[in-house]
């Protein structure tokens, strides 16, 4: 075989595989809203994020990072995606430490009511929103049975059958690009549904699963032996009226006995000022109204209760001066789909201005 | 580890780096390690039988050689001394020696074909009516055995005919037993074909490299993005097909009938695309079948390698045995002599001339179609299909003067496109016919989801089942244009009669390019692969 051969073999290699590449970046969007959000997390730069809020949907619904940084001065991040379990939480600090070691940790408790903590479709939204990186590939060996493995590690095997929602995978692909360009999020992955629920009374039990001990227990272990001293964990507000399990009632005294804080925010609904006729947009979320009084009244209790470094390097106060620039506009617009009901999920930047 | 996964593709990349880095001498012995390596992680427990095939061809083999040169040594020796009935006895005697050992040799690895593919199935068809309890051997069918059985006795007759020098050296005829890109599911190789391009190791040629990969992409193209998508309509219509309308058992033929294609032609792709790579040229198996004009046509384009097998070691042999051709003769004596036109209905002859002169081999076609039915699987259904083929054939040998005959009189022009057209469509509803023996659960189920079709809005049940087929709109369209794609390269094959990777090598390498990148993404994007999706085996692999 002649030198041209060989230089042909080389580049149509090339082509192939940053052809492949290139499809498994645009298409490895099964849920759109979390490989967004988590996405711009990785734009941080290292050691910028004071606070890091770790949980479910209840967390990247009401907490809004912008708005704290702009009423509070302290920097934060929803490490959140749709139904996170408490069998990821540890992951997610791992992922916290590897590159931001903020000085407080928020955890959402609702993680640890998941009956099946290794559910493959919550566990794959937090997985799947992960960088390609050593700590993913950890999180899949510890969490996931061996034999599923590869299409873990390799997501393009299961969401290449994506391609029948190509208008969607290029909507995301844009906006990474878009945060790219920008090099960071604006957002820092929070998501609004613009609607007004109307408040009907609605009961539940809140019940910690069997499974979901043992993973607190392996995140409370892990935070332990490796010095986090900082963990509030809370309890955000909904309009359901919960019966209270005896093992809530366990878990908060497992929390305790660790050394860490809990707040329970529902209990405290009336002191933060949820309406529950206009607050939410659905009875387990918060709207953009919901999430404005949520944001202030946690940024608070954060303030006073912890001792929260705000002394930013210069490019970090930029981009968080610039974020915050943001917020007036974005409520206007949020607050008056809302008002009209739209019924809209925005999530993506150029959603919200 | 099949032909469509990732690490049959790594074993064979590991396999073309080690074939081309060591000494051309010693290449061969790359391509045995390769096929050892192969057989035993795909089908280690049953390895022994392969190997036992493999012994026992080798040493019948020279066996039968050392029986033919003593037989040439003791004819020179005495040469002078031995009268002619001497000579005679002595031959015969060899004959029947030969013959022992060839009848040997066929019915022990017949044997085991037959014992490990049809006891259960004949033991459990004979307790349904005798008093005797079904017994199951519990044998898998080791992968390839049908394929390797048949080209191993392929070899065994060369030899006994003296067509083939028998192979002295048992590593390499180890290897043209095992060789791994075929041993899957064909095609089946002649050794003279095969053999020697095993043997001799072959230079790194970019176009075997990439003609190889063009066909290999083309395979999992087919049975990727096309064939795996069928079967989910397939099953789905044939798990609830009798609370269908009728019309649903002709799709499912229709349906079967792209998808075994798609499926076998696609995996026979890349075995050939892998052995190009190789060096290897390995025999066509397909030849657009669907363009067949006539029953015995389409068996020419269909499995092709099956078909020469069955056509050299067991259609020619009884067609032109001396007792064929003494009962055709026979048949022939009762005829009257008549002096009759060429023109006439029996082409010059009376029926019972023609008769005499077809029958032998309407009987072989008979014996040789029921052989191809069988071999597909232990089920009555399957000679049901092989018979259905033979009866049309031999019918059409029957009737060929009276057909041409009807043709001349009614002065139809066969040389138009609209009579191609009937010959191809007419073709195409009879082996439809054939492949509903494929798809019913027995011999009358099948017989009847083809008289359904008569009654296409009758059906079996009142209450109509629920027909979820899993599939979305999107894959319907992903199959109706991929099943395009392949007619129209099979179209320009047809009406061109040239490859379509020796045209495409002819365009500029960007264009080559384009179309080997689209057709390496339309497999990586579009192909049924990863989690929740059934791996589906080639259907060959079963038989």
């Amino acid at each position: 075989m002649k030198l041209k051969h060989w230089i042909r073999i080389i580049i149509f290699a090339g082509l192939s595989i940053g052809l492949i590449a290139l499809a498994s970046f645009v298409m490895c969007v099964a849920y759109e809203r979390d490989t967004v959000g988590m996405y711009g997390y990785y734009k941080e730069p290292d050691d910028s994020i004071s606070v890091a809020l770790i949980g479910p949907s209840t967390i990247y619904t009401s907490f809004y990072s912008p708005l704290a940084y702009e009423k509070y001065g302290f920097t934060s991040f929803n490490l959140s995606t749709s139904d996170m379990m408490g069998a990821s939480y540890k992951s997610a600090v791992q992922l916290a430490e590897s590159n931001q070691k903020p000085d407080l940790y928020v955890v959402e408790t609702w993680g640890f009511t998941y009956k099946d903590q290794l559910e493959p479709v919550h566990l794959r939204r937090w997985i799947d929103a992960m960088k390609d990186s050593e700590l993913r590939t950890q999180t899949i060996e510890e969490l996931i049975p061996e034999e599923e493995w590869y299409h873990y590690k390799h997501p393009f095997i299961k969401y290449h059958s994506r391609w029948d929602d190509i208008g969607g995978c290029l909507k995301v692909f844009i906006d990474k690009l878009q945060q790219n360009r920008k090099g960071y999020s604006v957002t820092k992955n929070f998501y609004t549904y613009t609607d007004v629920n109307e408040y009907k009374e609605k009961k539940s039990k809140y019940k910690i699963s069997e499974e979901g001990f043992k993973y607190l227990d392996i995140f409370l272990n892990y935070c332990k032996e490796n010095g986090i001293e900082n963990i509030l964990f809370i309890r955000s507000p909904e309009s359901i009226t919960y019966e209270m399990d005896e093992s809530y009632y366990e878990m908060l005294d497992i929390i305790e006995e660790a050394g860490y804080d809990f707040l329970d925010m529902q209990a405290a609904s009336s002191e933060i000022g949820m309406d529950l006729n206009h607050d939410f947009y659905n009875p387990g979320h918060l709207n953009i109204f919901g999430a404005q009084k949520y944001t202030d009244y946690l940024s608070k209790y954060i303030v006073e209760h912890y001792d929260i470094n705000t002394d930013y390097a210069p490019e970090v106060v930029k981009e968080w001066d610039d974020c915050a620039s943001y917020n007036k506009k974005i409520f206007e617009r949020l607050e008056r789909l809302t008002d009209k009901k739209t019924n809209e999920s925005l999530y993506i930047q150029r959603d919200f201005y | 580890m099949t032909l469509t996964s990732l690490s049959f593709f790594a074993f064979v990349f590991a396999t073309l780096v080690l074939y081309y880095i060591i000494p051309k001498k010693f290449r061969w012995i790359v391509l045995l390690a390769a096929s050892a390596a192969f057989y035993g992680i795909v089908c280690l427990k049953y390895m022994p039988f392969i190997v036992f095939t493999a012994i026992s061809t080798w040493l019948g083999a020279l066996w039968l050689d050392k029986v033919a040169n003593q037989r040439k040594a003791e004819l020179k020796e005495h040469k002078a001394d031995w009268d002619s009935d001497t000579k005679k006895a002595y031959k015969h005697k060899t004959l029947v020696n030969k013959r022992l050992i060839l009848a040997l040799v066929l019915v022990l690895n017949f044997g085991i074909l037959a014992v490990i593919k049809y006891f259960d199935y004949i033991s459990e068809w004979l307790s349904g009516f005798l008093p005797v309890p079904a017994i199951s051997l519990g044998i898998l069918l080791p992968l390839g055995i049908s394929f390797y059985t048949f080209q191993s006795m392929g070899y065994i007759v060369d030899v006994y005919w003296g067509k083939t020098a028998p192979e002295k050296n048992f590593a390499k005829f180890a290897l043209f037993v095992s060789f791994f890109p075929q041993i899957i599911q064909g095609p089946i190789a002649i050794y003279d074909d095969l053999a020697k391009q095993l043997y001799e190791g072959h230079d790194l040629q970019y176009e075997n490299i990439k003609n190889g990969f063009i066909l290999i992409l083309w395979g999992l193209f087919k049975k990727m993005v096309i064939a795996d998508r069928l079967i989910v309509i397939l099953n789905a219509i044939l798990d609830n097909r009798p609370g269908l309308y009728n019309f649903f058992g002709a799709i499912a033929i229709l349906v079967y009938a792209a998808q075994l294609y798609m499926d076998f032609s696609g995996g026979i792709d890349i075995s050939r695309g892998v052995a190009q790579m190789l060096g290897i040229n390995m025999a066509y198996n397909f030849k657009r079948p669907f363009f067949a004009r006539t029953v015995a046509d389409f068996w020419r384009r269909w499995h092709i390698s099956l078909c020469h097998w069955l056509r050299t070691y067991l259609f020619y042999p009884i067609a032109v045995s001396k007792a064929f051709l003494r009962f055709g003769k026979w048949i022939g004596s009762h005829a009257k002599k008549k002096d009759l036109p060429a023109d006439s209905v029996w082409g010059g002859f009376t029926f019972i001339e023609h008769a005499g002169r077809v029958v032998p081999g309407c009987i072989a076609t008979l014996l040789t179609f029921l052989i191809v039915g069988m071999w597909h699987g232990a089920n009555w259904k399957y000679a049901g299909y092989g018979l259905w083929n033979g009866i049309i054939i031999l019918v059409s040998m029957l009737l060929d003067p009276v057909f041409k005959y009807v043709i001349n009189k009614t002065k139809i022009r066969t040389q138009t496109f609209s009579w191609r057209l009937w010959q191809i469509f007419r073709t195409f509803v009879i082996t439809m016919v054939g492949f509903a023996f494929d798809i019913g659960n027995d011999m009358a189920d099948s017989a009847r989801m083809v008289l359904d079709c008569l009654n296409p809005l009758g059906r079996a049940a009142s209450v109509p089942a629920e027909l979820n087929i899993g599939l979305k709109i999107s894959d319907y369209a992903v199959i109706v244009v991929g099943l395009m794609i392949v007619f129209a390269v099979s179209l320009y094959q047809e009406r061109s009669q040239k490859s379509f990777r020796d045209t495409l090598g002819k365009q500029s390498i960007w264009f080559q390019w384009v179309i080997m990148l689209g057709l390496l993404l339309g497999v990586v994007i579009l192909g049924m692969y990863g989690p929740g999706v059934a791996a589906n085996e080639f259907v060959y692999m079963n038989f």
